[in-house]
């Protein structure tokens, strides 16, 4: 059991990470495809047809595929004036009261997203361009953020019980344990 | 519920999140949800969130967003700011106030390279702070500077808050790039001026430093010169039209990754680190935008959005007096709220019924996204102040806010000269997009 | 009881709501209060791309969308953007209105959980240029921004097209990154400033650009017979409605228009060539409706046979 749950939680900081790196990925082509675009105009007075559908497109995995990491981390921006002088046992009640409450919305959110994308891919919804761009892969990357988000507020609220950790205590220790990586990262 | 009763309540529900350490974004997603579930019930909404997260997060206009995220991420990596920064102090070094007037110089020099107040801020504190305090300027003037001049990147262009204004208000994203030139740099200049009277009266705060040679200064250029080239071009290719911001983005990060590798300063693992930076940046911040955009969307059904459109009009004021109203506004928000999401709540509401009583469009967003940058740098919440205690955590919060305080003064006055002075904002796109 | 009906606006108050105000009016007025629209504008709850899907799953209850922003999902409806159909725009705003209720196109609108009401705006789309278009060679000069029927018509012509976004299109035109484009006019063109910024204005109409509204199924399906009975009644009296207002509105744009740019036409000859390459974009717009299973043969002729009998009833 106990091994089960930690190749569990391995896969899913594993899978928190692969999207992240896909979101960067998409920046990189969102750049390349950009710029291939200008020169093609520059150099040849020609138009790259689908290039700015694609990175129209490619933006929706910017926004949802980091959600998940960014919660690990605690880097959503708070404002948290009141929470941060109630005690402790009143923050616990609050964050156990949020995190299921988030889970839930974001586990449903999973759920009808996935909908959405699934009934677009067979409708085979695509955009206003010069050729046809289909939007489903896109609108994909929805639940597939969503879900990562909705799985890292119910681990946040296991650990909350199980371990006695906020979210914020657990996001100091896991990146204190990637200590190595951070101090390259604090460069800049 | 009666519905009158239901509007508060859910504003209020969103303030409550808050302040109870629920991330802005989420807050808002979630109170927007159950306002809009209230009026057209649980399936629908759930429905309607989950085929609209696409519909927000699809757009050619947003993505100039990452893109110059990007280039201001290689630009720190390839050491730009060190370099912005040992130029500037060459050359300035020995005028009465020395190093924080090379601060907030290079601080304009960088912000044309960078899009984001808080990236900015964060750059400067880790590079000008340890070498103010090691040259024993005045604690309180040095972090009051770093963490104000970092908000000239988000007006100096490219600058986020502008292009995301000129989304949500459908203006002419490049008119409004444009426009935040003039209003950065006599931002910047009263700044200067307000470090010199007070260095001057007080010389204790910022000694000077030693005449740097004539090679000492050349040296310095070395390292510049490359990135304000490409901050020039980026600017440039707006301003002439050729580019759109998004090509200008582009064009703008594959030209620092250039630069850096020229330099030899770009390496796999800061490849990764760029592009996963961007990533989460673009996150946090978008996050907030689907968060506002949701809430507005349940503002919209209610009625309150039209409601209080036309309790605006109504109002018998004259545009100007609305418009001290809008700004008065956004300094209470701001001082508690983000800039991004302040604008999509209140953005909708308050810009067509000034821009019917005659407002000029791009004069109105210059004031709305200045004013917000005053309200990264106040308290209670003033963003930047605790982003320079991230990354300085030997400055206390009271020495930061201390020094913020001169400079709040300097940004009150110059915002006032930018609402009674329009050609301040508008002289320079109307000059570039005049036929 | 009161019904109260939202209806979503992808844009403010302006020419591409006329008509469906001119309805709301009138539904309100021959209920006697029965049904209450609430009118959202500005475009709070979505994109004109994502208006289907919105009064689908019932965000809103009504709203005008356009088959050229989502081709995907209402392939056939498409045939309404064909480039030169006609020179008289009544006549194809009334095919439309026939087309979009004949049982195979209605079926698009089914599967997206609505029932078609009216045509909304149905403006004409038209050339503007900073050099005179006279050839077909001086089209392939220039740099051209167009979508819908424009774009493929283009395309047959080997023509390349620039994606320029409308939010783009002002700065890229000024600046010459494109030197021409298909635009709304003579309305959308004087609103936004592109009569001070082209010379040249060839104003036949390209394409009609479809804005049909349509009302939630299950939202209509629960309205009382009575309700119904009238909807169905200012439906069809929109159709003309919505032409007549648009052009009154478009008066003064037009005579604005004309006076900042220099009309100028194709000469009969190249005009020929437009025809030769616009019957190749109808057969292969109908064959890539086959390729995907769909009867765009049968629809195509369908629609240009009703248009032709439109056409008739208008000259007469
Ligand atoms: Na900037
Ligand atoms: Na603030």
């Amino acid at each position: 059991m106990a091994v089960l749950t930690s190749n569990a939680i391995w896969l899913q900081r594993k899978l928190e990470e692969v999207a992240c790196y896909v979101s960067a990925l998409a920046v990189a082509t969102m750049m390349t495809l950009t710029m291939l675009e200008v020169l093609a105009r520059a150099l040849f007075s020609k138009s790259m047809p689908g290039a700015y559908e694609y990175v129209s497109l490619m933006f929706v995995y910017l926004i949802y595929l980091g959600l998940a990491y960014s919660q690990r981390r605690d880097a959503h921006i708070t404002v948290g004036i009141l929470y941060d002088y109630l005690p402790r046992s009143v923050q616990k009640t609050t964050q156990a009261i949020y995190l299921s409450v988030a889970f839930l919305f974001f586990a449903a959110l999973t759920w009808t997203s996935g909908v959405s994308a699934f009934s677009n891919y067979v409708m085979g919804d695509t955009v206003l361009g010069v050729i046809e761009v289909k939007t489903w892969w896109a609108r994909a990357g929805i639940p597939v953020g969503l879900a990562l988000f909705a799985l890292r507020f119910l681990t946040q609220l296991i650990c909350l019980f199980t371990k006695n950790e906020l979210l914020e205590e657990a996001a100091v220790n896991d990146i204190a344990a990637l200590a190595p990586v951070e101090d390259e990262k604090s460069n800049d | 519920m009666i519905e009158s009763l239901q509007i508060p309540l859910v504003i209020g529900l969103v303030g409550f999140l808050m302040i109870m350490r629920v991330p802005v974004g989420i807050a808002l997603l979630i109170s927007g949800a159950v306002g809009f579930a209230l009026i057209r019930g649980t399936t629908i909404t759930l429905d309607t969130i989950g085929g609209r997260l696409f519909d927000i997060g699809s757009g050619y206009a947003l993505s100039a967003v990452p893109l110059f995220l990007l280039m201001g991420h290689v630009a720190a990596k390839a050491g730009i700011t060190q370099d912005i920064y040992r130029a500037t102090r060459a050359w300035l070094g020995h005028v009465k106030g020395s190093v924080v007037i090379a601060t907030t110089v290079a601080a304009v020099a960088f912000a044309a390279c960078s899009g984001s107040t808080t990236s900015s801020t964060a750059v400067f504190g880790r590079v000008a702070i340890p070498e103010m305090l090691s040259l024993k300027v005045n604690r309180k003037l040095a972090a009051g500077c770093v963490a104000t001049v970092g908000t000239l990147a988000g007006m100096i262009p490219p600058s986020i808050n502008l292009i995301v204004y000129g989304i949500i208000a459908r203006e002419s994203v490049p008119k409004l790039l444009i426009a935040g030139v003039i209003p950065g740099l006599l931002t910047a200049l009263a700044y200067l001026v307000m470090i010199y009277i007070r260095v001057s009266r007080n010389p204790a705060m910022a000694p000077a430093l030693p005449k740097a040679s004539i090679e000492e200064r050349m040296q310095s250029l070395k390292g510049v010169w490359s990135f304000l080239t490409l901050g020039g071009v980026v600017i440039g290719g707006i301003y002439a039209g050729i580019i759109t911001p998004t090509e200008a983005g582009a064009i703008g990060a594959v030209g620092a990754f250039l630069i850096a590798l020229v330099r030899k300063r770009l390496s796999f693992p800061v490849l990764r680190e760029v592009f996963l930076d961007t990533a989460q940046t673009t996150s946090v911040i978008f996050i907030i935008l689907v968060g506002a955009l949701i809430f507005s969307s349940y503002l919209a059904v209610s009625g309150a959005s039209g409601a209080l459109s036309e309790f605006i009009v109504g109002l018998d004021m004259s545009m100007m007096g609305i418009v001290c109203l809008y700004v008065i506004l956004l300094l209470i928000l701001g001082c508690m709220v983000d800039p991004v999401s302040v604008m999509f709540l209140t953005v909708p509401i308050f810009v067509p019924p000034l821009i019917e009583l005659g407002a000029h469009p791009i004069w109105l967003a210059i004031v709305v996204v200045k004013t917000l940058e005053i309200g990264l740098i106040t308290p209670p919440v003033g963003l930047n102040a605790f982003i320079l205690k991230g990354v300085v955590p030997s400055l206390s919060l009271k020495e930061i806010f201390g020094g913020i305080w001169w400079f709040l003064q300097v940004e009150v006055i110059t915002l006032i000269m930018i609402m009674f002075i329009p050609a301040i904002a508008t002289f320079l796109p109307e000059l570039a997009f005049a036929k | 009881q009161e019904i109260n009906l939202k209806y979503h606006a992808f844009t403010g108050k302006g020419p591409s709501n006329l008509a469906t105000r001119w309805f709301m009016d009138e539904v309100e007025k021959r209920t006697e209060g029965k049904v209450k629209f609430t009118r959202i504008f500005g475009g709070p709850l979505g994109k004109l791309s994502g208006q289907p899907e919105n009064i689908k799953v019932g965000a809103f209850d009504m709203g005008e969308f356009s088959p050229v922003y989502n081709p995907g999902l209402f392939p056939l409806a498409n045939v309404t953007s064909l480039p030169f159909m006609t020179g008289d725009p009544m006549a194809h705003v009334q095919a439309g209105h026939e087309l979009f209720q004949t049982a195979t196109v209605e079926a698009e609108f089914t599967a997206m959980n609505q029932k078609y009401l009216f045509p909304g705006q149905w403006g004409s789309i038209q050339l503007l240029s900073h050099e005179p278009i006279r050839t077909i060679d001086d089209l392939k000069a220039a740099k051209i921004r167009a979508h819908g029927g424009a774009a493929e018509i283009l395309k047959q012509l080997d023509i390349t097209v620039y994606g320029i976004p409308w939010g783009e299109l002002p700065a890229a035109a000024e600046r010459k990154v494109v030197t021409a484009a298909i635009i709304g006019a003579p309305a959308d063109a004087y609103a936004f400033g592109f009569g001070e910024i082209f010379s040249y204005w060839d104003d036949v109409d390209w394409f009609y650009f479809p804005m049909p509204v349509s009302i939630n199924l299950d939202a209509w399906n629960a309205l009382p017979d009575d309700v119904k009975a009238v909807i169905e009644e200012v439906r069809d009296e929109t159709v003309v409605q919505a032409r007549i207002l648009l052009e009154e509105a478009e008066v003064e744009a037009d005579a604005a228009l004309h006076e900042l740019t220099e009309v100028v036409k194709f000469d009969d000859a190249e005009w020929a060539k437009m025809i030769e390459a616009r019957d190749a974009t109808y057969k292969s717009w109908a064959d890539a409706r086959e390729a995907d299973g769909l009867p765009g043969h049968q629809v195509l002729n369908d629609f240009l046979m009703i248009l032709e009998k439109h056409e008739a009833n208008q000259g007469s």
